[in-house]
Protein backbone atom coordinates (compact mmCIF):
# COMPACT_ATOMS: atom_id res chain seq x y z
CA UNK A 1 0.00 0.00 0.00
CA UNK A 2 1.60 3.20 -0.87
CA UNK A 3 2.58 5.60 1.68
CA UNK A 4 -0.06 8.59 2.23
CA UNK A 5 2.59 11.59 2.51
CA UNK A 6 -0.12 14.48 2.86
CA UNK A 7 -1.24 15.93 6.24
CA UNK A 8 -4.64 15.97 7.99
CA UNK A 9 -6.91 18.41 6.45
CA UNK A 10 -9.41 20.67 8.08
CA UNK A 11 -13.04 20.50 6.34
CA UNK A 12 -13.39 22.99 3.90
CA UNK A 13 -16.42 24.81 6.22
CA UNK A 14 -14.16 25.10 8.96
CA UNK A 15 -11.72 27.38 7.32
CA UNK A 16 -12.15 30.91 7.45
CA UNK A 17 -12.53 32.23 3.66
CA UNK A 18 -13.74 35.27 2.57
CA UNK A 19 -16.19 33.18 -0.13
CA UNK A 20 -17.78 31.62 2.68
CA UNK A 21 -18.87 35.07 4.25
CA UNK A 22 -19.90 36.39 0.83
CA UNK A 23 -21.91 32.79 0.57
CA UNK A 24 -23.44 34.10 3.85
CA UNK A 25 -24.20 37.41 3.16
CA UNK A 26 -26.27 36.06 0.12
CA UNK A 27 -28.26 34.02 1.90
CA UNK A 28 -29.25 36.81 3.99
CA UNK A 29 -30.19 38.70 1.43
CA UNK A 30 -32.43 36.35 -0.06
CA UNK A 31 -34.19 35.77 3.04
CA UNK A 32 -33.93 39.34 3.79
CA UNK A 33 -35.68 40.20 0.53
CA UNK A 34 -37.98 37.18 0.38
CA UNK A 35 -36.22 35.91 -2.40
CA UNK A 36 -37.26 38.83 -4.24
CA UNK A 37 -33.24 40.00 -4.92
CA UNK A 38 -30.61 36.95 -4.73
CA UNK A 39 -27.10 37.04 -5.02
CA UNK A 40 -24.48 35.52 -7.17
CA UNK A 41 -20.79 34.71 -6.91
CA UNK A 42 -19.14 34.90 -10.11
CA UNK A 43 -15.83 33.20 -9.76
CA UNK A 44 -12.85 33.29 -12.32
CA UNK A 45 -9.14 33.58 -12.43
CA UNK A 46 -7.30 37.50 -12.20
CA UNK A 47 -4.76 38.07 -14.90
CA UNK A 48 -1.77 37.37 -12.13
CA UNK A 49 -3.21 33.68 -11.72
CA UNK A 50 -5.28 35.16 -8.29
CA UNK A 51 -9.07 34.50 -7.52
CA UNK A 52 -11.89 36.67 -8.55
CA UNK A 53 -15.01 36.80 -7.35
CA UNK A 54 -18.02 39.15 -8.40
CA UNK A 55 -20.83 39.47 -6.30
CA UNK A 56 -23.97 39.97 -8.47
CA UNK A 57 -27.32 41.39 -7.76
CA UNK A 58 -30.33 39.81 -9.63
CA UNK A 59 -33.69 38.76 -9.50
CA UNK A 60 -35.85 35.91 -10.98
CA UNK A 61 -38.35 38.45 -11.87
CA UNK A 62 -36.16 40.47 -14.22
CA UNK A 63 -34.66 38.04 -16.40
CA UNK A 64 -30.64 37.94 -16.94
CA UNK A 65 -30.72 41.31 -15.51
CA UNK A 66 -27.67 41.62 -13.43
CA UNK A 67 -25.88 44.54 -10.97
CA UNK A 68 -22.34 43.85 -10.19
CA UNK A 69 -22.35 45.42 -6.58
CA UNK A 70 -18.12 44.34 -5.71
CA UNK A 71 -15.99 41.85 -6.75
CA UNK A 72 -12.95 40.69 -4.98
CA UNK A 73 -9.52 39.87 -6.03
CA UNK A 74 -7.08 37.69 -3.14
CA UNK A 75 -4.66 35.16 -3.74
CA UNK A 76 -4.60 31.58 -2.57
CA UNK A 77 -3.99 32.19 0.81
CA UNK A 78 -6.86 34.26 0.97
CA UNK A 79 -4.84 37.55 2.26
CA UNK A 80 -4.35 40.89 1.07
CA UNK A 81 -7.85 40.63 -0.08
CA UNK A 82 -9.16 44.02 -2.31
CA UNK A 83 -12.83 44.61 -2.37
CA UNK A 84 -13.21 46.86 -5.36
CA UNK A 85 -17.09 48.55 -5.62
CA UNK A 86 -18.42 51.88 -7.27
CA UNK A 87 -17.14 53.91 -4.07
CA UNK A 88 -13.58 52.62 -4.88
CA UNK A 89 -11.20 49.93 -3.27
CA UNK A 90 -10.07 48.69 -0.28
CA UNK A 91 -7.63 45.93 0.88
CA UNK A 92 -7.74 43.86 3.63
CA UNK A 93 -5.15 42.00 5.51
CA UNK A 94 -7.56 39.73 7.58
CA UNK A 95 -11.02 38.34 7.60
CA UNK A 96 -11.89 40.79 10.30
CA UNK A 97 -10.95 43.46 8.48
CA UNK A 98 -12.62 41.93 4.96
CA UNK A 99 -15.52 41.92 7.05
CA UNK A 100 -15.70 45.37 8.08
CA UNK A 101 -14.96 46.23 4.18
CA UNK A 102 -17.73 44.67 3.25
CA UNK A 103 -20.19 45.52 5.45
CA UNK A 104 -19.20 49.07 4.80
CA UNK A 105 -20.27 48.23 1.55
CA UNK A 106 -23.49 46.72 2.12
CA UNK A 107 -24.31 49.00 4.40
CA UNK A 108 -24.33 51.89 2.09
CA UNK A 109 -26.79 54.31 0.49
CA UNK A 110 -26.23 53.12 -2.68
CA UNK A 111 -26.39 49.32 -1.87
CA UNK A 112 -29.89 50.30 0.08
CA UNK A 113 -30.99 52.20 -2.91
CA UNK A 114 -29.87 49.39 -5.60
CA UNK A 115 -32.07 46.74 -3.28
CA UNK A 116 -35.10 48.47 -2.94
CA UNK A 117 -35.11 49.40 -6.85
CA UNK A 118 -34.91 45.79 -7.67
CA UNK A 119 -37.26 44.84 -4.95
CA UNK A 120 -39.65 47.52 -6.45
CA UNK A 121 -39.23 46.48 -10.11
CA UNK A 122 -39.35 42.98 -9.38
CA UNK A 123 -42.39 43.53 -7.37
CA UNK A 124 -44.24 45.36 -10.11
CA UNK A 125 -43.12 43.25 -12.80
CA UNK A 126 -44.49 40.25 -11.03
CA UNK A 127 -47.90 41.92 -10.87
CA UNK A 128 -48.30 42.30 -14.40
CA UNK A 129 -47.14 38.61 -14.49
CA UNK A 130 -49.98 37.91 -12.55
CA UNK A 131 -52.84 39.99 -14.03
CA UNK A 132 -51.73 38.96 -17.55
CA UNK B 1 7.21 31.11 -39.54
CA UNK B 2 6.28 34.45 -38.65
CA UNK B 3 3.46 34.96 -35.62
CA UNK B 4 0.90 37.09 -35.04
CA UNK B 5 -0.78 38.32 -32.45
CA UNK B 6 -4.08 40.45 -32.17
CA UNK B 7 -6.03 41.56 -29.04
CA UNK B 8 -8.72 44.58 -28.24
CA UNK B 9 -7.64 45.03 -24.30
CA UNK B 10 -10.85 46.62 -24.01
CA UNK B 11 -8.35 49.04 -21.90
CA UNK B 12 -7.72 46.25 -19.15
CA UNK B 13 -4.44 46.02 -17.73
CA UNK B 14 -3.28 42.51 -19.05
CA UNK B 15 0.25 42.74 -18.38
CA UNK B 16 0.87 39.23 -16.96
CA UNK B 17 -1.47 37.37 -19.58
CA UNK B 18 0.15 39.62 -22.47
CA UNK B 19 3.30 38.10 -21.07
CA UNK B 20 1.97 34.77 -20.81
CA UNK B 21 0.96 34.16 -24.24
CA UNK B 22 3.74 36.03 -25.97
CA UNK B 23 5.64 33.48 -24.54
CA UNK B 24 3.57 30.61 -24.89
CA UNK B 25 3.14 31.16 -28.56
CA UNK B 26 6.65 32.52 -29.60
CA UNK B 27 4.75 36.00 -30.83
CA UNK B 28 6.63 38.20 -33.15
CA UNK B 29 4.69 40.74 -34.10
CA UNK B 30 1.95 41.62 -31.39
CA UNK B 31 -0.79 44.00 -32.56
CA UNK B 32 -3.36 45.81 -29.90
CA UNK B 33 -6.22 47.97 -30.01
CA UNK B 34 -7.51 50.01 -26.93
CA UNK B 35 -4.66 49.54 -25.66
CA UNK B 36 -4.09 51.38 -21.84
CA UNK B 37 -0.89 49.87 -20.88
CA UNK B 38 2.10 52.15 -20.89
CA UNK B 39 5.21 51.39 -22.87
CA UNK B 40 7.27 50.80 -19.82
CA UNK B 41 4.82 48.47 -18.19
CA UNK B 42 4.71 46.76 -21.25
CA UNK B 43 8.03 46.16 -22.43
CA UNK B 44 8.92 45.19 -18.96
CA UNK B 45 6.33 42.55 -18.71
CA UNK B 46 6.88 41.29 -22.40
CA UNK B 47 11.14 41.10 -22.22
CA UNK B 48 10.02 39.47 -18.14
CA UNK B 49 11.44 36.04 -19.64
CA UNK B 50 14.60 37.71 -20.75
CA UNK B 51 15.07 35.80 -23.75
CA UNK B 52 13.86 37.81 -27.03
CA UNK B 53 13.74 41.56 -26.70
CA UNK B 54 10.00 42.95 -27.92
CA UNK B 55 10.29 46.66 -28.97
CA UNK B 56 7.62 49.11 -29.59
CA UNK B 57 7.29 49.96 -33.07
CA UNK B 58 5.38 53.29 -33.13
CA UNK B 59 2.12 52.82 -34.33
CA UNK B 60 -1.44 54.92 -33.94
CA UNK B 61 -1.98 57.09 -30.92
CA UNK B 62 -5.77 56.56 -31.71
CA UNK B 63 -7.96 54.15 -30.90
CA UNK B 64 -5.47 52.80 -28.83
CA UNK B 65 -3.69 50.95 -31.42
CA UNK B 66 -0.10 49.77 -30.17
CA UNK B 67 2.15 47.35 -32.14
CA UNK B 68 4.95 45.43 -30.04
CA UNK B 69 8.05 43.37 -32.09
CA UNK B 70 10.71 40.92 -31.48
CA UNK B 71 11.45 41.88 -35.13
CA UNK B 72 14.07 44.57 -35.29
CA UNK B 73 12.10 47.88 -36.16
CA UNK B 74 14.27 48.15 -39.42
CA UNK B 75 12.26 45.61 -40.45
CA UNK B 76 9.03 48.02 -40.59
CA UNK B 77 9.14 49.88 -43.29
CA UNK B 78 7.92 53.64 -43.39
CA UNK B 79 4.03 54.35 -42.86
CA UNK B 80 2.24 54.49 -45.96
CA UNK B 81 -1.34 55.36 -45.40
CA UNK B 82 -2.48 56.55 -42.05
CA UNK B 83 -6.28 57.62 -41.05
CA UNK B 84 -7.93 57.92 -37.50
CA UNK B 85 -8.91 54.13 -37.69
CA UNK B 86 -5.60 52.12 -39.46
CA UNK B 87 -2.33 52.53 -40.25
CA UNK B 88 -0.55 50.29 -43.39
CA UNK B 89 2.81 49.34 -43.43
CA UNK B 90 4.92 47.29 -44.65
CA UNK B 91 6.71 44.42 -42.44
CA UNK B 92 10.15 42.18 -43.93
CA UNK B 93 10.82 39.71 -41.21
CA UNK B 94 14.15 39.25 -40.97
CA UNK B 95 14.65 36.31 -43.91
CA UNK B 96 11.92 36.75 -45.29
CA UNK B 97 9.44 38.39 -47.88
CA UNK B 98 8.17 41.42 -48.00
CA UNK B 99 4.52 41.91 -46.90
CA UNK B 100 1.84 45.18 -46.14
CA UNK B 101 0.40 45.31 -42.79
CA UNK B 102 -2.68 46.93 -42.65
CA UNK B 103 -3.73 47.46 -38.81
CA UNK B 104 -7.09 48.53 -37.81
CA UNK B 105 -9.71 49.34 -35.25
CA UNK B 106 -12.69 50.81 -36.98
CA UNK B 107 -15.78 52.59 -35.74
CA UNK B 108 -17.59 50.62 -33.19
CA UNK B 109 -21.26 49.78 -33.62
CA UNK B 110 -22.00 52.07 -30.77
CA UNK B 111 -21.08 55.41 -32.86
CA UNK B 112 -21.42 54.86 -36.61
CA UNK B 113 -24.64 52.67 -37.63
CA UNK B 114 -23.56 49.95 -40.01
CA UNK B 115 -24.28 51.91 -43.47
CA UNK B 116 -21.72 54.89 -41.94
CA UNK B 117 -19.40 52.05 -41.19
CA UNK B 118 -19.51 50.50 -44.68
CA UNK B 119 -18.69 53.83 -46.53
CA UNK B 120 -15.52 53.65 -44.14
CA UNK B 121 -14.89 50.78 -45.31
CA UNK B 122 -14.69 52.19 -49.62
CA UNK B 123 -11.65 54.39 -47.97
CA UNK B 124 -9.87 51.88 -45.80
CA UNK B 125 -10.62 49.35 -49.17
CA UNK B 126 -8.66 52.39 -51.36
CA UNK B 127 -6.12 53.22 -48.96
CA UNK B 128 -5.02 49.22 -48.89
CA UNK B 129 -4.50 49.51 -52.40
CA UNK B 130 -2.90 52.34 -52.94
CA UNK B 131 -0.60 51.07 -50.36
CA UNK B 132 0.32 48.17 -52.14
CA UNK B 133 1.11 50.27 -55.39
CA UNK B 134 3.73 52.20 -53.27
CA UNK B 135 4.99 49.16 -51.69
CA UNK B 136 4.99 47.23 -54.70
CA UNK B 137 3.66 43.95 -53.76
CA UNK B 138 -0.22 42.84 -52.77
CA UNK B 139 0.58 40.34 -50.41
CA UNK B 140 -1.66 42.13 -48.00
CA UNK B 141 -2.59 41.44 -44.68
CA UNK B 142 -5.30 43.20 -42.66
CA UNK B 143 -5.68 42.42 -38.72
CA UNK B 144 -7.68 44.31 -35.83
CA UNK B 145 -11.41 44.79 -34.59
CA UNK B 146 -13.58 45.44 -37.93
CA UNK B 147 -16.41 46.18 -35.68
CA UNK B 148 -18.04 44.51 -38.83
CA UNK B 149 -18.89 40.83 -39.21
CA UNK B 150 -17.68 38.37 -42.11
CA UNK B 151 -20.99 38.57 -43.89
CA UNK B 152 -21.60 42.27 -43.75
CA UNK B 153 -21.74 44.32 -46.68
CA UNK B 154 -18.70 46.57 -46.06
CA UNK B 155 -16.38 43.10 -46.00
CA UNK B 156 -18.37 41.37 -48.55
CA UNK B 157 -18.86 44.62 -51.32
CA UNK B 158 -16.41 44.39 -54.20
CA UNK B 159 -15.63 48.27 -53.59
CA UNK B 160 -15.13 47.62 -50.05
CA UNK B 161 -12.98 44.84 -48.56
CA UNK B 162 -14.07 41.92 -51.00
CA UNK B 163 -13.23 38.73 -48.56
CA UNK B 164 -14.98 35.86 -49.24
CA UNK B 165 -14.73 32.41 -47.37
CA UNK B 166 -13.73 29.90 -49.55
CA UNK B 167 -9.85 29.98 -50.70
CA UNK B 168 -9.77 28.08 -53.75
CA UNK B 169 -12.63 30.94 -54.91
CA UNK B 170 -11.25 33.93 -54.19
CA UNK B 171 -7.62 32.27 -56.10
CA UNK B 172 -10.15 31.36 -58.99
CA UNK B 173 -12.11 34.41 -58.94
CA UNK B 174 -9.45 37.28 -58.06
CA UNK B 175 -9.40 39.90 -59.79
CA UNK B 176 -13.48 40.39 -59.81
CA UNK B 177 -14.43 42.32 -62.85
CA UNK B 178 -17.34 44.17 -63.53
CA UNK B 179 -18.93 46.26 -66.59
CA UNK B 180 -18.19 45.61 -70.44
CA UNK B 181 -17.37 48.64 -72.04
CA UNK B 182 -15.48 49.80 -69.15
CA UNK B 183 -13.75 46.83 -67.21
CA UNK B 184 -13.17 47.59 -63.56
CA UNK B 185 -11.22 45.15 -61.62
CA UNK B 186 -11.70 44.84 -58.14
CA UNK B 187 -8.80 42.76 -55.77
CA UNK B 188 -10.39 40.04 -53.42
CA UNK B 189 -9.20 39.21 -49.87
CA UNK B 190 -9.28 35.13 -48.55
CA UNK B 191 -11.64 35.80 -45.39
CA UNK B 192 -10.42 32.27 -42.82
CA UNK B 193 -12.76 33.97 -39.79
CA UNK B 194 -15.85 32.54 -41.32
CA UNK B 195 -14.73 29.13 -40.50
CA UNK B 196 -14.45 30.27 -36.97
CA UNK B 197 -18.18 31.16 -36.57
CA UNK B 198 -20.83 28.78 -34.60
CA UNK B 199 -19.97 25.63 -32.07
CA UNK B 200 -18.13 22.61 -33.91
CA UNK B 201 -14.87 24.82 -32.62
CA UNK B 202 -15.04 26.75 -29.75
CA UNK B 203 -15.13 29.60 -29.17
CA UNK B 204 -18.24 30.70 -31.56
CA UNK B 205 -16.62 33.95 -32.12
CA UNK B 206 -14.59 36.99 -30.55
CA UNK B 207 -16.91 38.96 -29.53
CA UNK B 208 -20.29 38.84 -27.66
CA UNK B 209 -22.77 41.51 -27.20
CA UNK B 210 -26.23 40.95 -25.85
CA UNK B 211 -27.25 44.57 -24.71
CA UNK B 212 -29.23 46.56 -27.42
CA UNK B 213 -32.15 43.96 -27.92
CA UNK B 214 -32.66 44.14 -31.56
CA UNK B 215 -34.99 41.84 -33.16
CA UNK B 216 -31.91 40.63 -35.60
CA UNK B 217 -29.22 39.96 -33.97
CA UNK B 218 -26.41 37.24 -34.17
CA UNK B 219 -25.01 37.64 -30.26
CA UNK B 220 -21.93 35.63 -31.18
CA UNK B 221 -19.97 38.33 -33.58
CA UNK B 222 -16.37 38.18 -35.43
CA UNK B 223 -15.08 42.03 -35.25
CA UNK B 224 -11.81 40.83 -34.92
CA UNK B 225 -10.65 39.53 -38.46
CA UNK B 226 -7.42 38.16 -40.30
CA UNK B 227 -8.01 38.73 -44.23
CA UNK B 228 -5.23 37.39 -46.62
CA UNK B 229 -4.80 38.46 -50.18
CA UNK B 230 -4.15 35.46 -52.82
CA UNK B 231 -0.61 36.14 -53.01
CA UNK B 232 -0.18 34.94 -49.52
CA UNK B 233 -2.56 31.87 -49.56
CA UNK B 234 0.05 29.70 -50.19
CA UNK B 235 1.70 30.34 -47.04
CA UNK B 236 -1.26 30.43 -44.55
CA UNK B 237 -2.75 27.41 -43.30
CA UNK B 238 -6.12 27.52 -41.86
CA UNK B 239 -4.76 24.95 -38.93
CA UNK B 240 -2.48 28.17 -38.26
CA UNK B 241 -5.39 30.87 -37.19
CA UNK B 242 -6.82 30.18 -33.62
CA UNK B 243 -9.21 32.42 -31.58
CA UNK B 244 -7.48 31.72 -27.82
CA UNK B 245 -9.85 31.17 -24.82
CA UNK B 246 -6.33 31.09 -22.71
CA UNK B 247 -2.90 31.46 -22.13
CA UNK B 248 -2.21 28.46 -20.28
CA UNK B 249 -2.72 29.80 -16.57
CA UNK B 250 -6.27 31.66 -16.37
CA UNK B 251 -9.32 31.85 -18.63
CA UNK B 252 -10.47 34.11 -20.74
CA UNK B 253 -14.20 33.09 -21.14
CA UNK B 254 -16.79 32.28 -18.55
CA UNK B 255 -18.11 29.00 -18.13
CA UNK B 256 -20.96 29.52 -20.89
CA UNK B 257 -17.96 30.33 -23.54
CA UNK B 258 -18.61 33.66 -23.38
CA UNK B 259 -15.85 35.96 -23.07
CA UNK B 260 -14.64 37.51 -19.61
CA UNK B 261 -15.09 40.75 -19.99
CA UNK B 262 -15.55 41.98 -16.29
CA UNK B 263 -12.12 40.45 -15.84
CA UNK B 264 -10.13 40.39 -19.38
CA UNK B 265 -11.54 41.93 -22.19
CA UNK B 266 -14.96 41.46 -24.04
CA UNK B 267 -12.90 40.32 -26.92
CA UNK B 268 -10.67 37.79 -27.74
CA UNK B 269 -7.77 37.57 -29.21
CA UNK B 270 -6.94 36.06 -32.31
CA UNK B 271 -3.30 34.35 -33.03
CA UNK B 272 -2.35 33.24 -36.32
CA UNK B 273 1.21 32.77 -38.48
CA UNK B 274 2.20 33.06 -41.88
CA UNK B 275 5.16 31.29 -43.75
CA UNK B 276 7.12 34.67 -44.90
CA UNK B 277 10.14 32.71 -45.19
CA UNK B 278 12.27 33.45 -48.64
CA UNK B 279 12.07 30.50 -51.27
CA UNK B 280 14.77 29.46 -53.12
CA UNK B 281 14.03 30.16 -57.01
CA UNK B 282 14.63 27.33 -58.94
CA UNK B 283 16.07 27.89 -62.94
CA UNK B 284 14.25 25.84 -65.07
Amino acid sequence: MPADLWPDFQTPESINSPVFLLKEQAAKLQEKTKGLVLAGLRPASAPDGSFWVGFDLYSPALGEYTYRLFEVTYPVQFFPITLTSADGAETAQSLNGFQGALESVLRSPRTKQVVEAIMAQATALGAVEAGK
Amino acid sequence: MATFLFWNLGERRLEPVLRRLTARHQIDVLMLAECAIPEDSMLDALNAEGQSTFRRVPALASRGLDLYSRFDQGCFGSVLKEADHYLIRTLTPPGGIEIVLAMAHLASPSHKNLRARHSRFIGFASDIRAAEKAAGNERTVVVGDLNVNPFDDALLDVRGLNALADRRTVQRKDPRRFGRLQVEEFRLFYNPMWSHFGDAVQPAGTYYYDKSNPEVDPLWNIFDQVLLRPGLLDRFRNKNLKILTTDGAVSFIWEDGRPNGDVYSDHLPIWFQLDLRRRARHAS
